[in-house]
């Protein structure tokens, strides 16, 4: 490109944005009016635009939360369904004490195929959703069991 | 790792939750969404290239996370906080003009595309250079010259078209 030669207004905005230092575009810039308006006009709303930034700051003691939650290790999956297994053995245990004497000895195989899969279960769910929501909602469940049994219970005599 | 990432807050920490302020208009969001900026960035932290500048990377994440908060939330909001304008010296009836013209700056920006929002964003608000905008949008430098200009040139006009310009 030679002095004489007008740049395009891409090149233009690209001096005007500090990204453009050809000296032979900055001189011609300073001699023809007609490029030194499109300059100007440029520069104006590079300068409007620049209101769209505001001073605001990350708070003091962000970094130390980020790190906190990075350093904060999630509960093992395969401790959250172990947990929920065992209250579950605990529940039934607790509800019908030869309900487990009889799978032990009769239906065995099925029963235990059947614990197998919600532990596997409830370990891939641990690790999609947070363990310890896991964990509540299982509580509450046995919890609630035990309310309407026990409430049969007393119906039943 | 933990140093790299807290060298990644120091540097863009304070662009980065300026550029997702702008999205979210809320302070405690854009906190989240920074968190979530550089939480994303530690996880995956093996695809960055380290030797490049971090700058555009972390930006096409936090860019990511606001493009998807828009989607849950719709649009842009309709105006900022306060706090959010810039802060200057200027008297009562000045600093209402200029809180005016903020406002109505931010009406002409959620007004734009989004493919000329975003650019003007990464440039005036992330402060990033022509070459990291092309990284962070995997955009050619000649379309993000001509986004840059013609976004500005739409600015303009809205602007023109209120009387704030
Ligand atoms: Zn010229």
């Amino acid at each position: 490109m030679n002095k004489s030669q007008c740049p395009d207004a891409l090149t233009i905005q690209a001096v005007a944005d500090g990204e453009e230092n050809d000296l032979i575009i900055t001189e011609h810039l300073q001699d023809c009016s007609k490029c030194r308006e499109t300059y100007l006009d440029v520069q104006r709303i590079i300068s409007v635009a620049e209101g769209l930034s505001s001073d605001a700051r990350l708070p003091i003691g962000f970094y130390k939360v980020l790190s906190g939650r990075i350093e904060s290790k999630p509960f093992p999956a395969f401790l959250v369904a172990a947990i929920i297994s065992a209250l579950a053995f605990i529940s039934v245990y607790l509800l019908n004490p030869t309900y487990l004497e009889w799978w032990f000895s009769v239906g065995m195989t099925r029963q235990f195929g059947f614990y197998i899969d919600m532990f596997f279960d409830l370990f891939f769910l641990s690790r999609s959703i947070n363990p310890l929501w896991v964990i509540t909602v299982m509580t509450a469940m046995v919890v609630l069991e035990f309310l309407i049994l026990s409430k049969l219970k007393t119906v039943e005599g | 790792m933990q140093k790299l990432l807290q060298g990644m807050v120091e540097t863009y920490g304070d662009r980065i939750y300026r550029l997702v302020l702008r999205y979210t208009g809320d302070h405690t969001q854009a906190q989240d969404l920074t968190q979530e900026t550089f939480l994303r960035a530690y996880k995956h932290m093996d695809s960055y290239d380290r030797s490049k500048p971090a700058g555009p990377w972390l930006f096409k994440i936090a860019g990511n996370l606001c493009r998807n908060w828009l989607r849950d939330n719709r649009e842009l909001p309709a105006d900022l906080n306060e706090d959010l304008y810039q802060s200057t010296d200027s008297g009562p009836e000045e600093l209402y003009l200029e809180k005016e013209g903020a406002r109505e700056l931010s009406r002409v920006l959620r007004a734009l595309p989004p493919i000329y929002r975003e650019v003007i964003l990464l440039k005036h608000v992330g402060e990033l250079s022509y070459a990291e905008i092309c990284e962070t949008l995997d955009l050619e430098i000649t379309l993000v010259k001509n986004r840059l200009y013609r976004g500005r040139i739409m600015l303009r006009e809205a602007l023109e078209k209120g009387g704030y310009y």
